[in-house]
């Protein structure tokens, strides 16, 4: 055997290089694959980023949507609190107005942010639509404020304030008659 | 029922307590309905008034309108709510005739005769020739505490009486007439006294 062919392949080597045929078929090739050249890393990036784009699209907009919702007037607590009142007393009559005004009061969302003294309506449409708005608002608000009565409520309401009427009316006749006395008597003494 | 098998197994200390317990809220009870007035003797006059007002509001119907008065948040609800807030009854007969001695004096002081015991004490009493008006407003107290008031209203052609059971601030009510929005409901007056 010859060392020198081994190492460094200078001179001959009959049976180095009979092995080295036979083992040609497993010699390393230079040259990448085809399956890997198209799994490359630039290809897989520009494959990826539309997706991740939308992705992040629709993340920030529900977040948006999630704020906005969050940052409603003060007019849908004001709803909460009339149908709270109605379910711990007089139920369906009053529960029954509630959904009209949740309704109305979805636009305020857009309206109660920029106030009428920062903001002035650059357009006539504007300034026509913020009245309408402002006008929407002080209508939910007068509908929000009378409160339903059953009819055993009113009854027994009007009934005590019937009775308490009466009795006040008899006892001002009394209050009237004896400060007279006293204001007669007074001016009798005066005139003596 | 309940009471009567406690009775049988407690203690004889327990017992006892029990019992003074139960006779001391007997007796508060029975003071308290002292201050109711019968008005069975007014019943008759029914027929023969030409307007009748009857208003008796005490128990569940009181509670229920102290439970209005929570949900109005107007004043007149407020001030209502002030005037019953303690009050366990509130009972009022008014009676206006066409003409006059149609009713028999003797059923009203068959009432003023209810009030004249220890425990009402006498407020005002009023009397004018005019319309042979007479107007008596007793209090009656339990202890310190105002446990009821009433006002018996007499003139030629009409008879109130009004009886409050519980606390009640009398100068608040005589105020509170003109705060209620209801026309104050004052007594007819016959024909030489609107010429007056």
């Amino acid at each position: 055997m010859n060392e020198e062919y081994l190492w460094d392949k200078t001179g001959d080597d009959a049976e180095i290089e009979s092995l080295e045929a036979q083992l040609a078929v497993f010699r390393y090739e230079p040259t990448a694959s085809p399956a890997l050249a198209e799994n490359s890393p630039a290809s897989t990036k520009s494959y990826r980023a539309p997706w991740a784009l939308g992705f992040a699209f629709a993340a920030m907009a529900v977040v948006a949507g999630v704020s906005l919702w969050s940052m409603l007037p003060s007019v849908d607590q004001e709803s909460e609190v009339a149908v709270a009142d109605a379910i711990s007393g007089d139920g369906p009559a009053a529960v029954e107005a509630e959904p009209p005004v949740a309704e109305v009061v979805r636009p305020h969302v857009f309206t109660e942010m920029p106030s009428a003294e920062k903001v002035q309506p650059k357009t006539y449409t504007q300034a026509k639509r913020s009245r309408k708005v402002a006008e929407t608002r002080s209508a939910v608000r007068v509908k929000q404020h009378p409160v339903e009565l059953t009819p055993e409520e009113r009854a027994a309401y009007d009934q005590v304030v019937l009775a308490l009427s009466i009795t006040s009316s008899k006892l001002k006749m009394v209050q009237d008659k004896v400060n007279g006395d006293r204001v007669a008597a007074a001016g009798g003494r005066d005139n003596k | 029922m309940i009471i009567g098998r406690y009775l049988m197994r407690s203690q004889p200390i327990n017992k006892l307590l029990l019992l003074i317990v139960l006779t001391i809220g007997a007796i508060s009870s029975a003071y308290a309905q002292d201050a109711r007035l019968q008005f069975d003797r007014l019943n008759g006059l029914e027929i023969r008034a030409r307007d009748v007002v009857e208003v008796n509001v005490d128990g569940k119907l009181l509670e229920l309108a102290k439970r209005v008065t929570g949900k109005l948040n107007d004043e007149k609800a407020k001030k209502v709510a002030q005037a019953i807030s303690g009050l366990k009854g509130i009972y009022v007969r008014v009676y206006n005739f066409e003409k006059e001695n149609e009713y028999n004096m003797a059923d009203v002081d068959e009432i003023r005769a209810q009030l004249a015991t220890p425990r009402w004490q006498r407020l005002a009493n009023v009397r004018s020739k005019r319309n042979n008006q007479k107007i008596d407003v007793f209090t009656m107290f339990t202890g310190d505490v105002m446990s009821g008031v009433a006002v018996v209203l007499t003139e030629s052609k009409s008879i109130a009486v009004v009886n409050i059971i519980g606390p009640i601030d009398i100068e608040m009510l005589a105020e509170l007439g003109g705060k209620l929005n209801i026309p104050t409901m004052d007594i007819v007056r016959d024909q030489n006294d609107e010429e007056e």
